[in-house]
């Protein structure tokens, strides 16, 4: 049985709420210049670029510093750090974009590069028929950094080792557990971005992805059980590691392992599904994060990541979820993954209604995706990865909100007759166009009158995108609710990866689909 | 030795003549890539991009750590050494260690020459417009990406082992789509260079499919006959290989049960090999810690060959070390995909699989989506396009099922997962399809 909700105490909820998450504010701006370097530099790309025959130019200068370090049992496996460090120019030329970038960043380079990319849009302009058009868009002159309390990077490598060792160690003292793996993974970027409209933005933006997964081998039955830890990835610091209650979570994982290696299974059937935020946020990145990206709607992923069923035509009409549901998508939370002052197409970010009362309301959109949608700015949903990556339509932080008046976590168990709820991120799948999906979690508990009662095992829960939303009939309130995120969310040709956020609190979900895995 | 092989190797030397530690390896990779990419009948982004990265992984006794930078001045490479010791000395023991190797891989053929940067370019937009035009007067919606990546691999160790690799790829693929949006085809092909990918036959195919999917008839989900094309079974195989793991298999936690281990587990003209020297499926030749890759027999008559086994474990469970394997080749029919159909009474054709995860580790259960086409067969016929599906299935279950293969193709899946995989279609006793997907 779950001992306590550990997770109402951890680090992701206390932090956000001491930084004001209710009230989400921007990170900070400090006023200053951008460094000047950094702005000679680029502008060398700039005028290089003009010169060639480009109408728009942009250079982005890119750092990306990782830190990975990964434990197993009494050992550290390893530590490996990269740094990557170039920069990109995008020029539009005939009404088509080109993109050239180099590790080298010098004024001869700058330049060459430039007229690189100019060449190149030059080269396919003759396959363009849709001429890019851009948002108008205000030329900022700004510095941003991420708030964060403890630079990752400054921690000493004793400190996170000890770290990874203590989980560890605590792990394989617990009866029943063979084997424990734990993880920290930090990035840190420094981007600097000019256009020719006079944009010149420096940010500084870090995260963090600390993990552990608990594994129970029964040999005479020839099973194993895992349960992985229900931190986050988060757009924090270290202060998010010092305060996750990592070993109260071991204690719970080994317990939840012991008891999934004897629990039944559940006859399949249709269910009342009660979600926690560890589990519901990869449903709302799946199925409302995706389908309502522009590029996706309007067939520009169709090689790759897919299209959508959310197409323009259903703006303002489609009902997604019920009246209970709201999205609204974001990159200005404090702690939000996709958070950041402006965007890779310089566009300062917002926050906007994706979801409202259930019906469609908006798509994620880039400073070239406007006009598409007849509105006049952007959303400022821009981001590549890296200074080798093209910048492109990439998801923001999405959020449910939470309920409206006074409704806990207790409060929507007790109200459920017959159910299951379902902890932490598990099995994910869901079709091209964003309506089949599969999710499973990590735990799985079975709720009767208004109690939960026992563990089940090897369940997933199926259901279709609108059918699955629309089943929703209560979200907790603002005390539940909860941000966790994904680091590697992909997508693109070539493939790139974006962090995003997802807050939500627990929801219930009427009569949904379960299958038993091992049917 | 060509110029892009010398900047690696000067970069190799460098970092080890700096070098302090007890014990250092270098991998540098030296790329150019471009890419181009449409939808909609119109070029979206396009690109090309040079980078030049090296990483060190320092060891002082068992104590090792690995930086990777792609700052590669002098200062840079010196400053990159030196923080890669630092971190190794701050590292505690590792008993797993092991130490660097020093015997060199075997010399691969010389490396031949690369298509200039902007040939490629000339032969990516020409590709694509007659993709895009093809589509266009056939009234449908074009989608599609080409890349050419050329460059160097090369690693060295103060052990004494030196290779090098050329990287020389390029693979194209498109998907083409109905305006009513109820059909949807994919192709995809892979050369050395752009000038040799076949944008014609891969813009016909995506075409064909396209129209013959279009408004597809509801079919209910079920454990069904199925032939599985290529481009399916490159996704299985792939997963199937994953699994075959020593250590894992040790320590109990794998789907394969010990009496698996060296039995016929699958019918016996299942035969999956690697072939690191194999031309039609060109790899760098050794593994990231420097183990030469070597020809191998995964499945073998249906029997499982040795699992891929790290040289720690290789040295405590007594076995073979073997990195995972860098390409596969499996041995195909001698029908054509065309003649399977024609000699199959009832099932399912299936273009391509999708967003395949892992439910149940314990089985290798996975689940997964269908798409760009799912046909119904019937007396060797393919008589009408249906809904695409949701599966749950497990690889080895559905390897388990094969019963006739057509000739091995290369293919080249979604985003370029499984290009390296030369396989044929399968006819399988059974498919499972869970539920019905709308998606097209």
């Amino acid at each position: 049985m779950l001992r306590r909700d550990f997770v109402k105490t951890a680090a992701g909820g206390s932090l956000l709420a001491a930084a004001g998450c209710s009230a989400p504010t921007r990170g900070s701006q400090l006023g200053e210049r951008p460094d000047a370097e950094l702005v000679e530099l680029a502008e060398v790309a700039l005028d290089a670029a003009r010169r060639a025959g480009a109408s728009y130019a942009d250079c982005r200068i890119h750092e990306i510093k990782n830190q990975s370090l990964r434990a197993r049992e009494q050992r550290i496996s390893g530590l490996r750090e990269t740094e990557e460090r170039g920069f990109g120019v995008r020029v539009i030329v005939d009404g088509t974009w080109g993109y050239a970038a180099s590790a080298d960043i010098t004024p001869a380079s700058l330049a060459r590069v430039a007229r690189r990319a100019v060449a190149l849009a030059k080269v396919n302009s003759v396959l363009q028929s849709e001429p890019v058009i851009q948002a108008p868009n205000p030329a900022h002159v700004a510095v941003w950094e991420a708030p964060i309390i403890r630079d990752p990077f400054s921690v000493p490598l004793e400190e996170k080792i000890e770290r990874l060792m203590s989980i560890n160690q605590a792990a394989l003292k617990l009866p029943g557990v063979s084997f424990c793996q734990s993880n920290m993974d930090f990035v840190r970027e420094h981007k600097f971005f000019a256009c020719s409209e006079g944009a010149r933005i420096e940010q500084r933006l870090q995260r963090c992805n600390p993990s552990f997964r608990v594994t129970a081998v029964d040999r005479e039955s020839g099973g194993f059980e895992s349960r992985n830890s229900y931190a986050s990835p988060q757009g924090l610091g270290y202060e998010y590691i010092e305060e996750y209650p990592w070993l109260a979570d071991v204690e719970q994982a080994a317990e939840d392992v012991r008891e999934m290696a004897q629990a039944p299974r559940l006859t399949p059937g249709r269910y009342d599904l009660i979600l926690h935020p560890s589990n519901l946020w990869l449903t709302i990145h799946e199925s409302i994060g995706h389908p309502t990206e522009f590029d996706r709607a309007i067939l520009m992923e169709a090689n790759y990541a897919g299209t959508s069923f959310l197409t323009p035509d259903k703006l303002g009409k489609e009902q997604v979820g019920s009246s209970l549901v709201n999205f609204t998508a974001e990159k200005t939370s404090p702690g939000g993954l996709a958070s950041c002052g402006f965007d890779d197409d310089g566009v300062a970010t917002e926050s906007w209604p994706l979801i409202k009362k259930g019906v469609f309301h908006d798509y994620q959109t880039t400073r070239d995706q406007a006009h598409l949608l007849g509105q006049a700015a952007s959303h400022g949903c821009a981001h590549a990865q890296s200074f080798w990556a093209v910048p492109f339509q990439r998801m923001p932080n999405i959020n449910l909100e939470p309920g409206v008046g006074s409704f806990s976590y207790a409060d929507l168990i007790a109200g459920t007759e017959d159910g299951v709820l379902i902890y932490g991120r598990g099995s994910y799948s869901i079709d091209h166009q964003r309506f089949n999906f599969q999710f499973g979690g990590q735990t799985y508990r079975r709720v009767k009158n208004g109690r939960v009662v026992g563990m089940l095992r090897d369940l997933a829960y199926q259901s279709r995108t609108p059918d699955f939303w629309n089943a929703c009939d209560a979200i907790c309130d603002a005390s539940e609710y909860r941000v966790n995120g994904s680091f590697y969310d992909g997508k693109g040709e070539p493939g790139q990866v974006n962090a995003v956020s997802h807050g939500c609190a627990p929801a219930r979900f009427r009569k949904i689909q379960v299958i038993d895995t091992r049917a | 030795m060509d110029s892009n092989q010398a900047k690696c190797a000067r970069v190799i030397e460098r970092c080890l003549d700096l070098s302090d530690s007890d014990e250092l390896r270098v991998n540098v990779s030296l790329e150019e890539s471009s890419h181009l990419r449409f939808a909609r009948n119109t070029i979206t982004t396009s690109a090309v991009v040079e980078n030049l990265s090296v990483s060190v992984r320092s060891s002082f006794g068992a104590k090792s750590a690995s930086l990777t930078s792609n700052r590669t001045d002098p200062d840079s490479l010196k400053r990159l050494v030196q923080r890669a010791e630092r971190a190794a000395r701050l590292m505690p023991e590792d008993p797993e260690a092991m130490g660097e190797l020093g015997q060199s891989p075997r010399k691969r053929t010389p490396a031949t020459e690369l298509e200039k940067p902007a040939e490629s370019q000339i032969s990516m937009a020409r590709g694509a417009a007659h993709c895009i035009r093809a589509a266009s007067d056939a009234g449908l919606l074009a989608a599609g990406f080409v890349q050419v990546q050329n460059g160097t691999r090369a690693m060295g160790t103060t052990a004494g082992l030196s290779a090098s690799h050329q990287l020389k790829e390029a693979h194209f693929s498109t998907t083409v789509r109905t305006p009513d949006g109820t059909g949807s085809g994919w192709s995809s092909c892979a050369a050395p260079s752009a000038w040799g990918l076949d944008f014609e036959n891969s813009a016909r195919v995506a075409i064909e499919k396209a129209r013959s999917s279009a408004r597809p008839s509801a079919l209910r989900p079920g454990t069904l006959p199925t032939i599985l094309e290529p481009a399916c079974v490159a996704s299985l195989l792939r997963l199937l290989l994953g699994g075959m793991q020593a250590r894992s298999f040790d320590e109990g936690r794998s789907a394969f049960s010990e009496k698996q281990a060296g039995a016929r587990v699958f019918p016996s003209l299942v035969n999956v090999r690697s072939d690191p020297f194999d031309l039609t499926v060109p790899v760098q030749h050794w593994s990231a810690e420097g183990l030469p890759h070597r020809t191998h027999e995964w499945i073998r008559a249906g029997s499982l060959g040795e699992f891929a086994c790290d040289r720690y474990w290789a040295k405590k469970s007594g076995r073979r070390p073997l990195p995972e394997a860098p390409n596969a080749i499996m041995l195909g029919g001698q029908k054509t995909l065309e003649e399977l159909i024609a000699s199959t009474e009832k099932a399912l054709l299936v273009t391509n699989l999708w967003y395949m995860r892992q439910v149940d580790p314990r089985s290798m259960l996975y689940t997964g989506l269908t798409r760009d086409g799912v046909f119904v067969v019937e007396n060797g016929e393919v008589v009408r396009p249906v809904n695409n599906f949701r599966w749950n299935d497990s690889p080895i279950r559905v390897f388990q099922q094969i019963e006739e293969l057509s000739r091995s193709e290369r293919v080249g899946g979604r985003g370029g997962v499984s290009k390296n995989f030369v396989v044929p279609a399968v006819k399988l006793g059974s498919f499972r399809f869970s539920s019905v997907s709308e998606a097209v």
